[in-house]
């Protein structure tokens, strides 16, 4: 796909971004999870929430005991055009995919009513586990659920791909610039929490 | 090209119970099927179920989850 933009409208849009109001949860995910002894679903919550961005999740993998996730941000410039009912279809700036940023990554090991960040600590308690004091979402800048901070206009997508592996190892796709030349990168996080990308050479996007 | 977001209601259809565990005694058509709804069972429609884009199913064990995204 063509990930091309015009840098001079880009710059206008910026600046007209700098005088607009962000709207809040533009994008975010909602959880259902369906019961086979009710046959009926019950409403999790909206365990991601978008601020002035959308999350866009690369997957949702299960391998006993945990669910994992993991997504990408798309940052939200408001812009006149924007108000459209168009605007989300946008496939290059200002609301193109060049705007995603940032590998983040949560876990579950309660069929996704509690979500963890890599290093374990909570980021968030839906459904049934709810509690006072505890959010209720993931939101944008939640302390840990960042993994690898890569900036906009770098070559990831959304919605690529992710796995889990027979060993509880999360692996996840997704493409960078990697001294000016797009890569594909598998991400890997072992069962201990260890993250680190492993970068695919032999895989150049022509 | 992985951008197909375009809002829209949820529809959603879903077998009668037993089809998925005895496949070849049925016939494998629609008629098995709900006609489609803008609800999921147990949940009446709501404003959750007005813009969805992305869904996905994944098996929890013997349950399933479902996870969409909502918003432009």
């Amino acid at each position: 796909m063509s990930t091309s933009f015009n840098l001079t409208s880009l710059t206008t849009y910026y600046n007209l971004a700098n005088k607009a109001v962000f709207r809040a949860g533009l994008g975010s995910d909602i959880l259902y999870r369906y019961s086979s002894t009710t046959h009926q679903y019950v409403c999790l919550g909206q365990y991601l929430t978008g601020i002035s961005n959308s999350p866009y999740i690369s997957g949702l993998d299960y391998r006993h005991p945990r669910i994992h996730v993991s997504w990408c941000y798309r940052n939200f410039i408001q812009f006149p055009a924007s108000t459209s009912s168009e605007a989300h279809k946008q496939q290059a700036g200002p609301n193109g995919p060049e705007n995603n940023y940032d590998l983040n990554y949560a876990f579950s090991e309660d069929k996704g009513e509690t979500w963890k960040s890599s290093d374990g600590s909570v980021l968030a308690k839906v459904g049934s586990k709810e509690e006072k004091g505890v959010e209720t979402t993931i939101k944008p800048c939640a302390d840990g659920a960042r993994v690898f901070k890569i900036p906009m206009h770098s070559g990831i997508l959304n919605q690529e791909g992710q796995a889990v592996d027979l060993e509880g190892g999360f692996w996840a796709l997704n493409r960078e610039k990697v001294e000016g030349e797009q890569k594909w990168i598998a991400y890997y996080r072992d069962v201990a929490g260890r993250i680190f990308p492993s970068y695919c050479t032999h895989c150049t996007d022509s | 090209m992985r951008d197909i977001d375009s809002p829209d209601r949820l529809r959603f259809r879903i077998s009668g119970l037993g089809l998925a565990d005895a496949p070849s005694t049925h016939t494998w058509d629609a008629s098995e099927f709900t006609a489609t709804q803008n609800f999921l069972p147990g949940i009446p429609a709501n404003h959750l179920m007005k813009e969805v884009t992305y869904p996905r199913f994944v098996n929890i064990d013997d349950d399933l989850l479902l996870t969409y995204r909502i918003g432009q």
